[in-house]
C-alpha cells in the first residue's frame, strides 16, 4: 500500500496541525466541564441514592429490602466513581440527562400547548379583532387588498442598549435579561402578551437552569 | 488600537468576522473548518481563527457583536402566533423551546460559548447587511437595498449611505418576503431551503415562464414600486413547518417534487416563472429607489442579491449606472456588516473608500501560502507527490494545462468570504471546449448535469465577450454572451436539460441554454494570480475565458485548507492540483485512483442540497 494511504482513507482530519490557541483553550475548558459535570452527577444522585436507599433499608420496614439495598449500593457506587474516576461516569450521565431531556420534552409540550390553546388563540382573535384588516398576513380569493405599497417607514433611532453602554463590561443577569424582555415587550404596547410571556420566561428560565443539572428527572416529575 | 468581533450564528451559515481600527483583518465561515455545509452551530474555529489572524486573545477583542436582535426576533414570531392562531400550534411547539431555553438569552449564550464576561452588542439583522454592503463599496455616497427571506421584522430594506452614515429609511416586512416566496418555490421544486436556490436559479433558463400569470394573479400581489403582498393561503412559513400550503400544490399542478427524484419539464417551468418575478419585482424596486435617492449608485446585500440572474437584468436594464453587491451577501456577510456598523455607527468612526473596494477581492479566510512547512508536513503524511515552481512558471503551467483539456484545482492564498470561488479554491477548465460541462458536473463535481458553469475573464477583454455593463469582480452579475461569438443551434427535438448539449457559442462551457453567463471578471488588483494564468492561457491560445468552478464535490462546503484540498483532488478526477507553490500531477501520486464504491463512501459524508 502506497505510502499515506491510510491517513487520505480516515474520515479524521489532521486537524491538529491547524488548532488555535483559541481552540486548544476551548478543548481544555469543555474537558473541565465535563469532568466537573460527571463529578456532580456522581455526587448528587449518589448522595441521593445512597441516602434514600440506606435510610429505607435501615430504618423501613419493607417488602422490597433488596431495592432499597441495591439503591444504597449503586449510591455508593456512584460517589465513589464521582470522585475517583468521574470519566467512568459518561454513559451513566448521558442515559440520565437523556432521559430528562425526553421528560424535559414531553412537559415542555403539555405546558406549550395549554398556553396555545388557553391564553395564545383567545387573545389572538382579541387581537385580531381590534386590527380588523390592518396586520400583514393577507389573504385572498380573487381580489387582492388595495393597498400599493409594501414600504413602510422604519423608525429612525431603534430603542436599543449600544448606544449608550458601548463601554459595559460584564454579562448581565438572567433576571435583567428577563425584565428587559418584558420591558420590551411593554415598550412596543404588546400588553396583552405581558401574562402569556411572563409565564413562558419564567419556564424558560426554570428548564434553562434545570437541562444541565443532574436532578432534572426529579424535577420534572415533581412539575 | 480598537478591535471588534462581529458573529453571525444559529440559523445558517454561521461566520465570524475581526476588523482592527476599521480594516477587516479576516473573515471566514464555520462550514469551512467544520465541513459541514452552511453549518449553523456557534463559530468556534471561525473565531478561533480570526482571533489567530488579529494576533489577539479573545479578551484583548474591545467589542463583540451580533448580528442580529433576539428580542425584535422573538417579538416577530410571538406576534405572528398571536395573529395566526389557532393554526400555528405545531410551529410553535418547535419553534419555542429552543427560544424559551437558548436564543432568548443569547446575551449569556454568546458570553459562555466564548467565554467572556462581557456585554455582546446587537445589531439589526438588515442594518448588518446594509453595512456590509455599503462600507467596504468604493462609493462615497450610494442607496442601499437589502433583501432577505426574513431578520427580525424586515424581509428588504432601502436607504442611503453617505461617508460613515447609513439611513435606513423603510422597510418590507414579514411575512412578505421576496426572500421566502423564491425559498417556497425551491423547497417546491425538489431542492433544499438557504442552499438549493441557486439550482433553481441554474434551472430557469430551460424552462418558460408559463407559471408567472398565476403568481402574480393569485400568489402575490406585486406592486409598482417592486413590494409584493404574499397570499397566506398559499404558504405554510407562518404556522406550519413547511414553507407551501395544499392551495399552492393546487394551484401548480401537483404535489412537491420529491428530492433526487426525476427534474421534469414543471420544475423547469416554474423556476422560469418565478425567476421573472423575481427579476420584476427586483427591476420596480430598483426604479423606486433610484428615484426616491436620486443616486446612481447601487450597493446591495442579503440572500436574494446572490440571485444574480436578477442582480444582472437590473444592471442591464435597470436605471443604475453601478451596482456593487457584498460578495458574502448572505448571513454569513451579516458578522462583518454587524463589525462594520459597530465601528462606524456606535463608535462615530469615520469611513475612508478604498479602491477598487474595501474587500480585498473578497479574500478574507485562511491562507495557503505559496511555501509552508506545515503544508508540506500534511501532504507528505497524505502520501502526496508535487514538484515545486515559481509564481511564474506555475501561473503558465496552470494556463498549458487548461488548454490542453486538462481540470487543474488550486488551493492558494487566502480562502474567500462568500459563497463564490473567485481563484483561491476554484477548479478551472477550458471554457472552448465543448464537452468541459459535462465532464465537470459528472466526473468532477459529482452534481446535476444541468448546471452551468460560470467564466473567468479578463477585466480588460469583458467586454468582447459579454454584453457587460460594468465590472463583476465577485461573479454576482449574470450578462449575455456577445452578439459576436454565438452560434445558431439548428432546430431539433432536443428538450429540457438536453438542451445544454448543444453548442450555443466560441465558449460552450460556459454559456448557459439562454445564452447568459454568470460572470467573474479578473482585474489584476485584486486577484493578480488568476490575472497572471488567463493572461498566460490568452497568449497561448487567444482566449481570455476559463471555467472557474468552487473546489469541492456536490453537497461539501468549499475546500479549505491544503488536506481538504488533496482529499477532494484525491476523490475526483481533476487533472492536477496546485497547492501554493506546489503542483501535483495526478498520474504522479502513489495512491490507486478512487474506485465507484469508495467515492460513493466518501460523498455520503455531504449531506445532499
Amino acid at each position: 500500500m502506497p505510502n499515506g494511504f491510510n491517513a487520505l482513507n480516515s474520515t479524521e482530519t489532521n486537524q491538529v496541525f491547524t488548532r488555535s490557541r483559541y481552540l486548544r483553550r476551548l478543548d481544555e475548558r469543555r474537558e473541565t466541564d465535563e469532568i466537573r459535570q460527571l463529578t456532580n452527577f456522581g455526587l448528587t444522585i449518589g448522595w441521593l441514592f445512597s441516602l434514600l436507599g440506606g435510610f429505607c433499608w435501615f430504618c423501613v420496614i419493607s417488602q422490597i429490602d433488596w431495592f432499597w439495598r441495591m439503591m444504597m449500593t449503586a449510591g455508593l457506587l456512584l460517589l465513589f466513581l464521582g470522585t475517583a474516576l468521574p470519566q467512568s461516569l459518561y454513559w451513566p450521565r448521558r442515559l440520565w440527562m437523556g432521559l430528562a431531556h425526553l421528560q424535559g420534552r414531553v412537559v415542555m409540550t403539555v405546558l406549550l400547548t395549554v398556553v396555545y390553546f388557553g391564553l395564545m388563540s383567545p387573545l389572538g382573535w382579541w387581537e385580531r379583532r381590534r386590527r380588523g384588516g390592518s396586520h400583514p398576513f393577507h389573504s385572498w380569493d380573487t381580489q387582492p387588498p388595495t393597498l400599493t405599497t409594501g414600504w413602510e417607514a422604519l423608525p429612525q433611532s431603534v430603542p436599543d442598549a449600544i448606544t449608550s453602554d458601548v463601554q459595559q463590561k460584564g454579562s448581565r443577569s438572567l433576571v435583567s435579561l428577563f425584565a428587559e424582555t418584558l420591558i420590551f415587550f411593554a415598550e412596543r404596547g404588546h400588553y396583552l402578551l405581558l401574562p402569556v410571556l411572563l409565564f413562558l420566561l419564567m419556564l424558560g428560565m426554570i428548564l434553562f437552569f434545570v437541562q444541565t443539572s443532574a436532578l432534572a428527572p426529579f424535577i420534572y416529575t415533581i412539575g | 488600537m480598537t478591535s471588534i468581533l462581529g458573529i453571525s450564528a444559529f440559523y445558517h451559515d454561521s461566520a465570524a468576522a475581526v476588523i482592527v481600527d476599521g480594516q477587516i483583518i479576516g473573515a471566514a465561515q464555520e462550514e469551512r473548518f467544520t465541513r459541514i455545509k452552511g453549518d449553523p452551530s456557534f463559530p468556534h474555529h471561525a473565531v478561533g481563527w480570526c482571533l489567530e489572524q488579529a494576533g489577539l486573545d479573545i479578551e484583548e477583542i474591545d467589542h463583540i457583536v451580533f448580528y442580529e436582535r433576539p428580542l425584535v426576533h422573538f417579538e416577530r414570531l410571538m406576534m405572528t402566533y398571536l395573529l395566526t392562531a389557532p393554526q400555528g400550534l405545531r410551529s410553535f411547539l418547535h419553534t419555542l423551546p429552543e427560544w424559551l431555553t437558548r436564543k432568548l438569552w443569547l446575551e449569556r449564550e454568546i458570553s459562555a460559548e466564548l467565554n467572556v464576561k462581557r456585554k455582546i452588542h446587537f445589531v439589526d439583522h438588515h442594518r448588518s447587511h446594509a453595512a456590509s454592503a455599503f462600507y467596504p463599496s468604493p462609493f462615497d455616497q450610494a442607496a442601499i437595498l437589502t433583501i432577505d427571506g426574513v431578520g427580525e421584522w424586515s424581509t428588504a430594506t432601502w436607504g442611503i449611505g453617505s461617508q460613515s452614515t447609513i439611513d435606513l429609511r423603510e422597510e418590507l416586512r414579514f411575512p412578505n418576503s421576496l426572500g421566502l416566496l423564491y425559498s417556497a418555490f425551491t423547497y417546491y421544486c425538489g431542492f433544499k431551503i438557504n442552499s438549493g436556490e441557486y439550482k433553481l436559479m441554474g434551472l430557469a433558463p430551460y424552462g418558460r415562464p408559463v407559471y408567472a400569470d398565476r403568481i402574480l394573479k393569485r400568489v402575490i400581489h406585486l406592486m409598482d414600486d417592486g413590494t409584493m403582498l404574499l397570499n397566506q393561503k398559499y404558504f405554510g412559513y407562518a404556522t406550519g413547518l413547511t414553507t407551501t400550503s395544499a392551495a399552492f400544490h393546487e394551484l401548480f399542478d401537483g404535489p412537491p417534487r420529491q428530492p433526487e427524484s426525476q427534474m421534469t419539464q414543471r420544475e423547469m417551468d416554474l423556476a422560469a416563472s418565478i425567476q421573472t418575478v423575481i427579476n420584476e419585482s427586483l427591476l420596480r424596486m430598483g426604479r423606486f429607489i433610484h428615484k426616491s435617492t436620486g443616486l446612481d449608485q447601487l450597493v446591495l446585500a442579503g440572500g436574494v442579491a446572490l440571485n444574480c440572474v436578477a442582480t444582472g437584468k437590473l444592471s442591464s436594464d435597470g436605471p443604475f449606472k453601478q451596482i456593487w453587491t457584498q460578495p458574502a451577501a448572505g448571513d454569513a456577510g451579516g458578522a462583518l456588516g454587524a463589525a462594520l456598523s459597530f465601528w462606524h455607527r456606535e463608535l462615530r468612526q469615520p469611513r475612508s473608500v478604498a479602491s477598487p473596494d474595501g474587500m480585498q477581492g473578497a479574500f478574507l479566510g485562511p491562507d495557503i501560502p505559496p511555501e509552508s512547512s506545515q503544508d508540506d508536513a500534511i501532504l507528505r503524511t497524505l502520501g502526496a507527490v508535487w514538484d515545486v515552481l515559481d509564481e511564474t512558471a506555475l501561473q503558465r503551467r496552470i494556463a498549458a494545462d487548461i488548454s490542453s483539456g486538462k481540470v487543474v484545482a488550486v488551493a492558494r492564498g487566502r480562502m474567500e468570504f462568500g459563497p463564490r470561488s473567485l481563484g483561491s479554491r476554484s477548479i478551472l477548465g477550458d471554457a472552448r471546449s465543448e464537452t468541459m460541462q459535462s465532464r465537470m458536473n459528472l466526473k468532477v463535481k459529482f452534481r446535476e448535469s444541468f448546471r452551468p458553469f460560470a467564466p473567468m475573464v479578463l477585466a480588460e477583454d469583458a467586454a468582447a465577450y459579454f454584453d457587460s455593463r460594468q465590472e463583476s469582480p465577485y461573479m454576482l452579475l449574470v450578462y449575455p454572451v456577445a452578439e459576436r461569438l454565438r452560434k445558431a443551434v439548428e432546430q431539433t427535438d432536443k428538450f429540457g436539460i438536453d438542451l445544454l448539449k448543444l453548442t450555443r457559442s466560441e465558449i460552450p462551457a460556459v454559456t448557459h441554454v439562454d445564452y447568459s453567463a454568470r460572470l467573474q471578471t479578473v482585474d489584476v488588483q485584486r486577484n493578480p494570480f488568476m490575472h497572471g494564468v488567463i493572461g498566460n492561457f490568452k497568449s497561448q491560445t487567444g482566449c481570455s475565458v476559463i471555467v472557474n468552478t468552487s473546489f469541492n464535490v456536490r453537497g461539501e462546503p468549499i475546500v479549505n485548507t491544503a488536506e481538504d484540498a488533496y482529499r477532494c483532488f484525491m476523490a475526483t478526477e481533476i487533472d492536477n492540483l496546485v497547492v501554493g507553490n506546489r503542483y501535483l500531477e495526478r498520474t504522479r501520486q502513489p495512491h490507486p485512483p478512487m474506485d465507484e464504491a469508495a467515492r460513493a463512501k466518501w460523498l455520503q459524508r455531504f449531506e445532499l442540497d
